[in-house]
């Protein structure tokens, strides 16, 4: 594995070569120089010309002209093959089959693209704001706020990412940009004029509009208030480096998402704040690489083979039994838990392992989110702890529903018992056949 | 006689040419929005199959989201189109999109080819569009993943590819072919 600053180092080199036409360039006068050391060859053939047997005038220009053309093509295919050659070089925005990795210019979801936060950072911490421009330096003041609001002296690496990743989650609202078909970007005209040609209905460009560009950068998610996976991602990179912890933002390798690496006590973890927003916390943070349910170029970003920073983990229970699986689910549920990790002192029996993830999908099947918790379970599977090479971690995460302050009005807890026991057996009668589990009880409807 | 027989064959080619041109007539009447299709069938004005399909999908669901539509009178339809389709906008007569600004998955496309025989290469150009968006969507949203892949539909019908994401798909496809038999029986 490269050195993460060798790496870096490389990568924003070969980011800035991709990005600035003028950076590339240079190859195309060298492809130039060298179908042009070529050329000579067609003079040559010219002064050799008059030496071939009896030409004639006439075809003595035609073979000028034929030399030409096929020196023309020469150069060409020369620069053509040059072009390409730096186009899968440096690529154009992707990677996987189209090109090689890096960190920053690629683009997700053919919308996003994800900027460097260096110059934002190295301002932070050199204090010489000078090489910002105004957004730059809006989106500087505005996260030097928040770091003299949550990062107290003496904080540990592990507290300080843990703060901004709360104060992300808290404070910056979802953009569902990501989901949207066709964003604002996309129907506005060159003008930035707010009205499209819709048939029904106007975009409007306000700030806090679903679908903007910026909701991926942190500019979007600090300025604006609104982001997408890319504005996550970046804005905690950036704070992160702001603090001094090394991290990276990750895409998957379809391009369709983007969170972080972070390297805590020497260790890298994976945090996808994106996915927790509107869920329970901690349920993306500091995961290892098998927690981490994504694709990804695991040759370019660094190994994720840790847990000890990770929340679940450190409140990890020990369960002795599979069977003791279930209360252990309800237990965390009521403490609103976003994820879980349950111990086993020994790897269970491969029959046990399965009727563990059995008993996580009974749950998420019968549970859903109608119930008082407003809760469900899903992704039930076997972890092995760091090290070995046998699962004993059995790790689950848990999805909440929006609260509601409408939802205890509608709980079935408004109707006495009786009421209550008089409706489950009228539905009884009529769909008990169907499902025993239909009937007013505690829960939510 | 050779004048009269030139007289009936002027006469003749004066029919067949007239006979031509009232085809090509009513071949340019039966585009999407005219009054017939190049297969026989008649052709819905698309604003008003859009209407009816947008109504169906109002009544079909629980909770409709908040649509936008565009179509090929938009800005940028190239680009528009090519968020659903491959096919280019110089194949298609006329289309609309009309996409949930909510994030979720809901979405109604109705593309009208020029040539009906394309309509199948359209259809197989939509399936491929829902089968990115299904994939999308398992990643930001299974709940929307899964509605994706229980009600979503994708089928052609004479010159027309649709593609229908929404709870209670069928009635919004049964608006779309109820529009069609409305305009075959005007």
């Amino acid at each position: 594995m490269k050195d993460i600053n060798e790496m870096k180092e490389t990568v924003a080199a070969e980011a800035q070569q991709a990005e600035s036409p003028s950076a590339a360039v240079p190859e195309a006068p060298a492809a130039e120089t060298a179908a042009s050391q070529e050329s000579p060859e067609a003079p040559a053939a010219e002064a050799t010309a008059p030496q071939a047997p009896a030409p004639a005038p006439t075809k003595g220009g035609a073979g000028k002209k034929i030399l030409a053309v096929v020196a023309g093509l020469m150069l060409l295919l020369s620069t053509a093959s040059s072009v390409m050659f730096l186009m899968d070089k440096f690529g154009s925005g992707e990677d996987g089959e189209f090109g090689p990795t890096r960190e920053d210019g690629v683009v997700i979801a053919d919308e996003y693209t994800i900027e460097s936060t260096l110059p934002i950072s190295d301002a932070y911490k050199s204090g010489d704001t000078d090489k910002l421009d105004d957004r730059q330096k809006q989106v500087l003041d505005a996260a030097s706020k928040v770091i003299d609001e949550v990062i107290t002296d003496g904080m540990s690496d592990y507290e300080k990412e843990k703060a901004i990743y709360e104060w992300i989650v808290k404070n910056v609202p979802f953009d569902n940009g990501m989901t949207t078909l066709i964003n604002k970007t996309q129907t506005q005209s060159d003008d930035q004029s707010a009205d499209v040609s819709t048939t029904e209905t106007t975009v409007t460009t306000d700030d806090d509009v679903n679908g903007d560009a910026d909701a991926g950068t942190p500019y979007g998610a600090l300025i604006k208030h609104r982001a997408v996976c890319a504005g996550y991602a970046t804005t905690f990179r950036m704070f992160m480096q702001m603090l001094d912890i090394e991290c990276m933002v990750v895409h998957s390798t379809d391009l369709i998402h983007s969170w972080d690496l972070v390297k805590i006590d020497d260790h890298w973890y994976h945090v996808d704040i994106y996915s927790d927003v509107d869920s329970a916390l901690y349920g993306n943070f500091n995961l290892n690489d098998e927690m981490m349910m994504q694709d990804w170029d695991r040759e370019y970003f660094p190994a994720a083979d840790s847990l000890a920073a990770n929340p679940a983990y450190k409140e990890r229970v020990t369960c002795k039994s599979v069977y003791d699986i279930p209360a252990a689910i309800r237990s965390a549920l009521n403490d609103h838990k976003g994820a879980l990790i349950i111990e086993f002192e020994e790897a269970p029996s491969a029959e046990d392992q399965q009727l563990a993830v059995f008993m996580v999908s009974a749950i998420s099947m019968d549970l859903s989110y109608d119930n008082a918790l407003r809760a469900s379970v899903y992704d039930g599977r076997w972890i092995n702890a760091d090290g070995e090479t046998t699962p004993r971690l059995f790790t689950l995460d848990i999805m909440y529903s929006d609260d509601d302050t409408d939802s205890a009005e509608q709980s079935a807890d408004m109707f006495d018992e009786a009421t209550r026991d008089k409706a489950t057996k009228a539905l009884q009668d009529a769909f008990g056949d169907l499902s025993e589990y239909i009937r007013i009880e505690d829960g939510v409807y | 006689m050779n004048r009269t027989i030139d007289k009936g064959n002027a006469s003749y080619s004066l029919r067949i040419a007239l006979l031509a041109l009232l085809l090509v007539l009513a071949l340019e009447l039966t585009g999407c929005g005219g009054s017939g299709g190049d297969g026989g069938e008649a052709a819905v004005d698309m604003g008003t199959l859009q209407e009816q399909m947008l109504t169906a999908y109002q009544d079909a669901g629980d909770s409709p989201a908040a649509m936008d539509t565009v179509t090929e009178e938009s800005d940028s339809p190239e680009a528009l189109l090519a968020t659903v389709t491959d096919i280019e906008l110089k194949d298609v007569e006329h289309f609309f999109i009309s996409y949930s600004t909510e994030g979720t998955a809901d979405e109604i496309v109705v593309l009208c080819m020029k040539d009906s025989n394309k309509a199948k290469d359209a259809e197989e150009s939509l399936s491929a569009h829902m089968d990115s968006r299904a994939a999308l969507f398992r990643t930001y949203g299974p709940a929307e993943a899964a509605r994706i892949e229980d009600s979503g539909l994708v089928f052609s019908k004479d010159r027309y590819a649709v593609l229908i994401i929404c709870d209670g798909s069928d009635s919004v496809k049964a608006a779309f072919e109820k529009a069609l038999a409305d305009a075959s029986a005007e």
